[in-house]
């Protein structure tokens, strides 16, 4: 839109151009000095607006007081260069001065423009010094249109009001500058809408009244809507006045602290816990108002969580840059297409995503995507695709990703499973193609020729899975031979409300995410019955053994117990790839809990994963099958398979991550042992007096060689690289590592007592070699009395 | 209570000992609600509790100090404070009064060397007649030291 004429007085403009140029060095306390005598003339001019407005009266003396308010701002503002302000304060002044020579009668709707032109200076204001503000044309042009009224009886402002009595949108419309140009818009614009006043109110506009919406007229008039100033006289809208126009003006979205989401979000839970208790009063008849309730707090809580959301697409904007790196590195490319980015998804969802999702593109790459000669062979462009798609599907989120490589050979899958003694050849052999496949889900197997640096480095896909499953999810593949990969995580959309199984014991009450529990089983009586074996307790369920522990005693809860004949509740829980039967006592109605992280005052208790509030509203800690399997020292060992892994075996073998500490020294740490593996950067880490230490999440965590903690050499030369593994301890600590060797599953057999070694759990034979198998906890102990020692 | 130096104390009583809180880090005093316990947490940790949705961690500031814990009795609240953005409730067997404490009416505690119970008091003040003993909030919320 053309800004020209209209503008501060000649004078004026030459001061604000001799100031311009000193203007980056512009005295900010001149223009904060500025700031507060602005708002304090504002201040005074608003009442006496909202006076004229509530009487219809406009005395000249109240009109010259706001007229010189606006006056000084307006001069200086021009001193100052600060254009925007200047330029709305002349517009309005051109309006006052009219209404204080008796010009232009007072109406009604004067009012809303000439408030709003207050409030606008306002915010113009608020932003200074650094942000002059964007000007709101279209009041500018408003204010502009006003000072040619007279009075209500003005011919235009009955225009005006007759187009908005029909309900026509008000619209400034630029106009070509040519004569044969306009002409021609004129006519085209003619049938669209009412010419209300040509060269209106600067020259090359016009004023027209349409009974099109501002964005369609915009569309069939050629222009972006952005050049229309739509414009209001209604002399309802005068009245109805007082909304702050700045809200009719707010931006569409706003900046909010997560922090106060979180809060709604607990306000709605407690909302949502107030109703049910509420529902219990109404007993069998809950009335309609109940229903109505009901569903109002189903909306809120919807949309409490609908702000937590965030799309995909900011997890998915990182990984092209990774494909590309990872394709450097095995020298292979791959294209990586990626649809579905506005789908949305819980923030602390998309950012848990992160690690599955880069494991299985590396994944595709490694393992799937073939090089490129064998691609050229097979018929296939040279150039891998790689497809990542994320879907909404009821509720949950799909997420696909596929590859055109070269699939999964399934022999090799079945092959390795009994090499690694986790089926026998028959039953391998035996396996529908949907179970066998889903192996390399259980067992870490690769079926990559050799490990390669990136893929066979981390931890396995059954980590993938763990991890998916942790966020409630699940995840699934199919496979080709020859043809490609699929894989297919299902997610909830949040984290934040899950359904969980409310269980108590002794009277104390917990509750179990439902994704960790299997089933539910009665114990007590004929072949359910519980026995005692080398002093842990076992009991049968369909044909196999399953570890047994007791809520009651490892929580250490006295109260009453259970009468001894009750026939007890048992949870079957999923714990990493097994799973074990966990006697409580009691189970109450279950239903969705809104999950709370543990206050960090009980960050050491091993048992809880989080706390919740209850039907109630009391609060109850949520159980973690994991820490209670690690406090009551179950090793992973000892646990059942999980019935819902596919592969059934009854040598039960503990899948390790295995490591070269020292130049060949060879360890192992159990997979389900380890919390996370890190890559460390020699910056990274520093020394304090005789310890290491590396940052992590902004905290330092000591790190642990193991050559000064156990009988083992030190190694001759310091690593290119240096990994730390971060076991699940009671403290945060790094295991250093040479290099992460792979991922197996082999048996552990205990050290003989005697010979135990403080910080190892046992050994394995692992491709021939001994491995000596790692017990975190011990070696946090040992490490910290080699300190004390020191 | 005019003294500019001087701070304002939220006091209470731990038995018939009376302590005092600066009120900087108080967010609210509640009526003591329903605990809910937690198995395996430190010993000055008594449980969980909800306030209006959100869930505070009780600390009993009598068991860090060494003494037998709060009696949780009818007159006993929690002072609600607000650390790296959780709620913690300190149970106190009764809250008392918010007074003014000059600093230098604060004396450090005789003969204390930073360790024990006493490493959570900042120091002793006379109130009408009483000794008050000024806690470090921090401190007493440290329950992990208390291995």
């Amino acid at each position: 839109m053309a800004r020209s004429e209209a503008k501060p007085s000649v004078a004026l403009r030459i001061a604000s151009r001799a100031v311009d140029q000193g203007r980056v060095q512009a005295d900010r306390s001149l223009i904060a000095d500025f700031v507060v005598q602005a708002h304090e003339h504002l201040d005074a001019a608003e009442p006496l607006l909202l006076e004229f407005e509530r009487s219809g009266q406009v005395p000249p003396d109240a009109t010259n007081e706001i007229f010189r308010a606006v006056h000084s701002i307006k001069g200086a503002a021009g001193f100052l260069a600060l254009e925007g302000i200047a330029e709305l304060a002349h517009a309005l002044e051109g309006v006052l001065v009219r209404l204080r020579d008796a010009e232009l009668a007072w109406h009604a709707s004067l009012a809303d423009p000439l408030l709003r032109s207050v409030d606008h200076l306002r915010e113009l204001l608020a932003g200074l010094p650094d942000d002059p503000g964007g000007l709101d044309r279209e009041l500018v042009a408003q204010l502009e249109a006003l000072a040619l009224l007279r009075d209500p009886r003005d011919s235009l402002f009955a225009d005006c009001e007759a187009q908005q009595r029909r309900g026509h949108s008000l619209a400034v419309v630029p106009l070509p500058a040519g004569e044969r140009l306009r002409s021609a818009f004129l006519a085209r614009l003619r049938r669209f809408a009412e010419l209300v006043r040509e060269d209106f109110p600067r020259p090359h506009q016009a004023l027209v009244g349409s009974p099109l919406e501002l964005d369609l007229l915009a569309e069939a008039l050629g222009l972006e809507v952005s050049e229309l100033a739509g414009w209001d006289v209604g002399a309802e809208a005068g009245a109805a006045a007082h909304e702050p126009p700045a809200a009719a003006r707010a931006p569409d979205s706003i900046r909010v602290r997560v922090e106060l989401l979180d809060r709604l979000m607990d306000l709605a839970g407690q909302l949502a816990l107030q109703r049910n208790q509420l529902g219990r009063l109404a007993g069998e008849s809950p009335s309609a108002l109940l229903h109505e309730l009901e569903r109002i707090i189903g909306d809120l809580q919807e949309s409490i969580m609908a702000t937590r959301l965030q799309p995909i697409r900011v997890l998915f904007e990182r990984l092209p840059r990774l494909i590309r790196d990872i394709g450097r590195r095995l020298g292979k490319a791959a294209e990586l297409e990626i649809s579905g980015g506005d789908v949305e998804l819980d923030r602390s969802l998309v950012e848990a995503l992160a690690d599955p999702l880069t494991h299985l593109l590396r994944n595709a790459l490694d393992h799937g995507i073939e090089a490129a000669e064998q691609r050229a062979a097979r018929g296939k462009p040279e150039i891998g695709a790689i497809s990542l798609r994320a879907l909404p599907a009821r509720g949950r989120v799909l997420i696909d990703l596929e590859d055109d490589g070269a699939g999964i050979d399934l022999a090799r899958v079945r092959a390795a499973a009994v090499e690694r003694g986790l089926l026998g050849a028959e039953q391998a052999a035996a396996l529908p193609e949907r179970e066998a496949l889903a192996l390399i889900f259980r067992v870490g197997i690769s079926t990559a020729r050799g490990v390669s640096e990136l893929s066979g480095r981390g931890v396995g896909l059954d980590v993938v899975r763990t991890n998916i499953e942790r966020l409630g999810g699940h995840i699934e593949l199919e496979s080709r031979p020859g043809r490609g990969t699929r894989f297919r995580i299902d997610l909830p959309l949040t984290l934040a409300i899950v359904p969980a199984l409310v269980v108590s014991t002794g009277g104390e009450r917990f509750a179990l995410p439902q994704s960790g529990v299997i089933e539910v089983v009665r114990l007590g009586g004929g072949s359910r019955a519980a026995e005692r074996v080398a002093g842990r307790e076992l009991v049968r369920l369909r044909g196999r053994l399953l570890p047994l522990l007791r809520l009651r005693e490892l929580l250490g809860i006295s109260g009453q117990a259970a009468p001894p004949d009750a026939r007890e509740a048992a949870l079957v829980v999923r714990c990493g790839a097994g799973c074990f039967a966990l006697v409580v006592e009691d189970l109450h109605d279950g239903g969705d809990i809104v999950v709370k992280p543990l206050p960090s005052f009980l960050a050491e208790c091993v048992w809880y994963s989080g706390c919740t509030l209850l039907g109630d509203g009391r609060p109850a800690l949520i159980l973690d099958p994991a820490g209670i399997a690690r406090s009551a020292s179950l090793r992973p060992a000892e646990l059942a398979p999980d019935p819902g892994g596919s592969a059934r075996s009854a040598a039960v073998s503990r899948p390790l991550v295995l490591f070269e500490a020292a130049a060949g020294a060879r360890f192992a740490l159990p997979l389900d042992a380890l919390s996370r593996l890190e890559a460390l950067r020699p910056e990274q880490i520093e020394r304090v007096g005789e310890r290491e230490f590396f940052e992590r999440r902004g905290r330092a965590v000591p790190l642990l060689h193991l050559h000064e903690l156990l009988p083992v050499g030190a190694p001759t030369a310091p690593g290119e690289e240096l990994f730390a593994l971060i076991p699940r301890a009671q403290r945060e600590v790094g295991i250093a590592a040479a290099r992460i060797i792979d991922t197996v599953v082999s048996e552990v057999r205990p050290a003989p007592e005697g010979l135990r070694v403080p910080g190892i759990a046992g050994s394995a034979l692992v491709e021939q070699r001994l491995t000596l198998c790692l017990d975190p906890a011990e070696l946090v102990a040992a490490a910290d009395a080699e300190l004390g020692a020191r | 209570m005019n003294d500019p130096a001087a701070r304002l104390y939220c006091t209470f009583y731990l038995r018939d000992e009376c302590f005092a809180l600066e009120i900087g880090s108080v967010r609210e005093i509640d009526r003591r609600v329903a605990l809910t316990p937690v198995r395996g947490a430190p010993a000055a940790v008594r449980g969980l509790s909800s306030l209006r949705g959100r869930i505070a961690t009780v600390i009993d500031p009598a068991v860090r100090l060494g003494q037998p814990p709060c009696a949780l009795g009818d007159s006993a609240r929690l002072i609600v404070l607000e650390t790296g953005g959780e709620l913690v409730g300190l149970c106190v067997d009764r809250v008392a009064d918010v007074v003014a404490i000059p600093d230098e009416a604060i004396e450090p505690l005789p003969g204390a060397d930073g360790s024990g119970a006493g490493a959570l008091i900042a120091g002793v003040a006379w109130q009408g007649g009483e000794s008050v003993r000024v806690l470090c909030a921090e401190r007493v919320l440290a329950v992990g030291d208390a291995r």
